[in-house]
């Protein structure tokens, strides 16, 4: 497994450098010299300057937080939401069912990005609505995969002892979705965590990401395509990084599943 | 056969309902008045009043939602407030563009994922295995409009082999499908490799080899004809989101397409275009989904549907 | 999916896409922004796409590029008395549609444009005129409703255009995408999304155009629409981002043209006078103090713009300079005479009064070209200074309703701090911008400034008289702007085209007129 530590060692230096952003980075990322704007990789800013005249590479740096931030909590709201859902849904199935996964269906037949799209242009573009539409996006896929964990134990042998015994079933299943449904979670979730990453860069290319001065991979791609002919750079250097950055992801999401589900090797 | 068509087309209008009762949510709840948007900055407040008592936007909620299912229930999908014209004269253009783009994106993701899958699987843990599926993670991992960027300089300014924007020329759809058919293309091939080597070590296979068949037909003739449930799975949905609008695609090389043309009523609060162009995009899902159930029959025989 | 299937299907996508090319040798192919609503200027006065509207439809006067009347639909007028101007219109014009162009037509145009049970849009940019009469078959009178000294320059405003009223009003909305005009092209087909096609008039009054097709390409993205120019697919490009212009223009198949147009961009605080921030004078004059509007004119903007040194744009007749300098220590300096102290917020330095953070929200609609790198760059220069700004984009539904807002005279203080904003009229004279941006009455009196001296100088401005008594008038108006710092000069827009080199005939226009007419391609 040499690529899957590769990245898992990637993912880790893409920790370190969000948590130590100031002491990496050579600059600031917000404070530049509009007179400095657009210079070339080398010299005084090893990766050049933005249209800001901002430290490139500084950026680059910070936007690992934002890239780290919008990963985690959408993919966070899915499968909190999702989960919860999921659960009631398997456990109670019926009529409660039905009505859970229709609207999850729902959810998934609505076109993935206008649904983001209409959901921002109604709460406004800001890094957090991005989050939250972004997020719920991902709460019908959590929704299906913990249903049918639960559906699955509900019919195990053990879940009918413990109702002989007379504990809740609601309780028993509860003790054992986490066990059993945390192999699949993880590896959509690291999936997810990349597609969510890239969804966050496609809103600001559409004008409707995170705000400025905040520095994040996919508005500096977006901007930078503007100067795509004369500085390249701009564009390139965030997306490298985000390319990297999910690269490792689906990398390591692959050996997991390789690993926790054997049917596939 | 029949029946189950039926019941295909019944199964899809409470899917329709609940999707244009949340778009309507959208645009009732959402920022933005459409009759400022029409009127423009001039337009007296009695003016922008009838409008929208012209409009309907005056009713209360339900009464707004009910009177557009009814139009709906005879086959009238309103005017778009914007244009003024009928949604499906406005949409059938983008609906065009987008099945052209999608047919021509499928085509290309079929070309290029299922032979590099194959080629992956049976050269399983090679140099050709590693490459490929480095290489298709690559392609996963990028992001559209970063692709489409980089194909518009490369193709299109640089060699000139390909027009930059509109449908102008035949080859005006290869770089727009290519934006979209190289990130499905390189699922595809990883979702073949790995559906291949799936069956292949299934037992009928050896058997297969063990009776003395020469060793490519029967990776081709059983192996792939299994192999293909997941796959064709895969293209149909991917065919989905293609017919559901390409919107960076589109945006990048000017491809005038559904997703485009949403994305606008979406700004501009054309209620009755989304609201179309949503039950649309159902619609062409739910078809897609149908195809791929018959070309599963066709594969595994043992499959049907009553 | 067999082969014959798969052979039938790229076949049928081979046929689609054949059927869709075009490729004429006299056809000229210009790349546009955005696309219209509708093709009849009554329901679309968009201006970013007006100059696509005159090449159907015509005005009865136009200005030249160098703002002078040019004698178009009418062959001359006169004044006849206070309100009324009497046009001699051009004789043997008809309509697309065949239907004779004389005061009937002229008269039902105005009919219509003033029908108040209509949603027409041409109204609004000609608030002053009531209607036209007929005199004979080729003079109409229009009338305004009081004394109006920029009469003739309404009549030639890019939005408004002498349309086929006969027509329109047979078949009504269809008028839309089955436009009539006098104008030189006919609309031949539109693919919505995609392209509009013209074909030359062959009865155009002023001679058949030499140019066969017309065609307006709908790209968004800036840097497509560049490189289909630079392949050869587009022959000119409407608007040019800055960063380019200098790029192509080196290039020998590329011509750049630029044009002033009399568009100043300001920040405008919100005057309402309940706001804890821009009540106070001071506050907003130290804020203009500490906007770099050089930097952000030559080094971001480039070509694109120039610094603004008033509150019109430098071309517009009733122009004054009244220049705000940046000078950030005379900022502090007023600053700390008005009691503000800096203090620590975070790793920032903030200036606070009373436990008051100088704290508020740049509010940009999105629809402005390159707003977001003006934004960013503002919010900077005032970080350096020591306010802390927050930057909210808009979409274009937002700005409207923060607009009606306002207009509709809901009580308290708007949803903005200071609010991006660009007052182009586009008339030659500058008193219907100064009107409708800062008199109480006007129509986009976002800021909601209000100010009797200033309402009373501007409408002596705007009454007839000898030019330099109404020179004075606009001079005082725009001195009390200064004086009240309204808003936070930023720059004036300049148009930046890129037009390939065998197009003949083209030049840049402060107002866009076009003059499609006028070009041939060698």
């Amino acid at each position: 497994m040499p690529t899957a530590i590769a990245s898992t060692l990637i993912l880790i230096a893409f920790l370190m450098t969000a948590a130590f952003a100031p002491s990496v980075a050579p600059m600031h990322p917000n404070q530049g010299n509009i007179r400095d704007r657009l210079q070339a990789p080398g010299g005084e800013y090893r990766l050049g300057t933005d249209q800001q005249g901002r430290d490139l590479l500084s950026r680059v740096i910070f936007g690992s937080r934002v890239a780290l931030l919008v990963g985690a909590t959408t993919v966070l709201i899915g499968l909190s939401v999702g989960g919860l859902l999921g659960v009631v849904a398997g456990y109670f199935g019926g009529w409660t069912d039905t009505i859970i996964m229709r609207t999850m269906d729902l959810l998934l037949a609505f076109p993935y990005i206008l649904l983001v799209v209409a959901i921002v242009s109604i709460l406004g573009p800001s890094l957090q609505n991005a989050i939250i539409a972004i997020g719920i996006t991902n709460v019908p896929h959590f929704a299906r995969i913990v249903r049918s964990v639960v559906i699955g134990l509900r019919e195990r042998e053990f879940v009918m002892a413990a109702g002989a015994l007379g504990a809740s079933q609601l309780r028993t299943i509860a003790r054992h979705v986490m066990p059993n449904a945390i192999a699949p979670v993880i590896i959509v979730a690291t999936l997810y965590f990349g597609r969510n990453v890239i969804a966050e860069a496609t809103l600001s290319f559409l004008g409707l990401g995170v705000q400025p001065p905040t520095a994040a991979w996919g508005s500096m791609v977006a901007v930078g395509r503007e100067y795509l002919r004369s500085s390249p750079h701009l564009s390139l250097a965030p997306g490298i990084a985000l390319m990297f950055f999910v690269y490792a992801l689906n990398t390591l999401g692959d050996a997991l599943r390789d690993v926790l589900d054997p049917k596939t090797q | 056969m029949g029946t189950y068509v039926v019941k295909r087309v019944l199964q899809i209008i409470p899917v329709l309902i609940g999707i244009t009762f949340l778009a309507f949510l959208v645009f009732y709840f959402g920022p933005g008045d459409p009759v400022l948007m029409i009127l423009g900055e001039h337009a007296s407040p009695e003016l922008i009043e009838r409008e929208r008592t012209r409009l309907g936007l005056d009713q209360p909620m339900l009464v707004q939602y009910a009177r557009f299912l009814g139009n709906l229930a005879q086959g009238d999908l309103g005017i778009s407030y914007r244009s003024r014209e009928p949604v499906t004269s406005v949409i059938a253009p983008a609906l065009r563009a987008t099945v052209i783009l999608a047919i021509v994106t499928m085509l290309f993701t079929a070309l290029i994922g299922i032979p590099t899958g194959i080629l992956a699987a049976t050269n399983r843990g090679g140099v050709v295995d590693q490459v490929t599926m480095s290489v298709t993670m690559v392609g996963v991992s990028a992001p559209a409009f970063f692709v489409g960027i980089l194909l518009l300089l490369v193709f299109s300014y640089q060699l000139r082999w390909f027009p930059a924007s509109g449908m102008r020329d035949w080859n005006s759809v290869v770089l727009p499908a290519l934006t979209i058919a190289l990130h499905f293309g390189a699922m595809l091939a990883r979702m073949t490799r790995s559906a291949m080597l799936e069956v292949l070590g299934e037992d009928y296979i050896r058997t297969a080899k063990s009776k003395g068949l020469a060793r490519r037909v029967v990776e081709y003739k059983h192996a792939l004809r299994n192999a293909a449930l997941p796959v064709v799975t895969l293209l149909g949905l991917q065919a989905g989101h293609v017919l559901g609008g390409a919107v960076v695609a589109e945006t990048i090389f000017a491809w005038p397409g559904l997703g485009r043309l949403l994305l606008n009523g979406i700004i501009w609060r054309d209620a009755p275009l989304v609201q179309a162009g949503v039950i649309i995009i159902a619609f062409m899902f739910s078809v897609v989904t149908f195809f791929v159930d018959i070309v599963y029959s066709w594969l595994n025989p043992t499959i049907r549907y009553g | 999916m067999d082969a014959r299937t798969l052979k039938r299907l790229l076949i049928a996508v081979a046929t689609l896409a054949l059927l869709t090319a075009a490729s004429a040798s006299n056809t000229l192919a210009v790349a546009w922004h955005s696309e219209p609503v509708s093709l009849d200027p009554h329901y679309d006065t968009s201006g970013s796409i007006m100059p696509i509207q005159r090449a159907i439809h015509e005005p009865l006067i136009k200005l030249s590029a160098d703002m002078e009347y040019i004698p178009w639909l009418a062959e001359s007028w006169e004044q006849i008395d206070e309100t009324t101007y009497r046009f001699s219109l051009r004789q043997g014009v008809t309509y697309h549609s065949g239907n004779p162009f004389n005061a009937e037509a002229v008269v039902a145009f105005f009919d219509r444009t003033f029908d108040e049970a209509d949603t027409g849009r041409q109204r609004g940019w000609i608030p002053d005129i009531i209607g036209a009469q007929v005199v004979d078959e080729y003079t109409v009178d229009i009338m305004s409703a009081g004394p109006h000294a920029t009469f003739l320059d309404d009549m030639t405003r890019i939005h408004i255009h002498i349309t086929d009223a006969v027509l329109a009003n047979e078949i009504g909305e269809r008028h839309g995408s089955e436009p009539s005009g006098t104008g030189p092209y006919m609309l031949d087909e539109w693919r919505r999304g995609e392209m509009i096609r013209m074909t030359a008039n062959p009865d155009y009054w002023g001679g058949v155009p030499a140019i066969e097709t017309l065609e307006f390409y709908f790209i968004p993205e800036a840097t497509t629409a560049v490189g289909a120019l630079e392949v050869g697919e587009i022959d000119i490009v409407w608007e040019v981002p800055p960063h380019e212009a200098a790029r192509l223009g080196a290039l020998p198949e590329i011509e750049i043209h630029t044009a002033s147009t009399a568009r100043p961009m300001m920040y405008h605080f919100n005057h309402h006078p309940d706001h804890p921030l821009f009540s106070d004078l001071a506050v907003r004059k130290a804020i203009t103090y500490a906007i770099d509007n050089d930097v952000i004119a030559d080094v971001i903007l480039g070509d694109m713009a120039d610094p603004l040194r008033g509150f019109l744009g430098s071309n517009t007749w009733g122009f004054f300079e009244f220049d705000q300098p940046f000078d950030p220590e005379r900022g502090a300096e007023i600053l700390r005479e008005a009691g503000w102290e800096l203090g620590q917020v975070g790793q920032y330095d903030v200036w606070m009064k009373d436990g008051q953070r100088l704290q508020f929200t740049l509010t940009h609609p999105n629809f402005w070209p390159r707003q977001a790198e003006v934004a960013e760059q503002v919010q900077a220069q005032l970080a350096a200074f020591g306010a802390l700004v927050s930057i909210n984009t808009i979409d274009r539904a937002l700005h409207w309703d923060i607009l009606n807002h306002i207009r509709t005279g809901v009580e308290g203080v708007a949803a903005f701090d200071m609010y991006f904003l660009g007052n182009g009229q586009r008339t030659r004279d500058g008193g219907p911008n100064l009107q409708d941006t800062y008199a109480s009455w006007g129509i986009t009196n976002l800021v909601q400034w209000n100010n009797p001296e200033f309402d009373e100088y501007l409408s002596q401005g705007l009454s007839p008289g000898p030019e330099e008594e109404r020179l004075a008038a606009y001079r005082e108006a725009q001195r009390l702007l200064h004086e009240h710092a309204v808003a936070a000069q930023l720059y004036e827009v300049n148009l930046i085209q890129a037009v390939r080199s065998d197009v003949v005939g083209f030049e840049a226009h402060p107002m866009e007129e076009p003059f499609w007419e006028r070009l041939t391609k060698q």
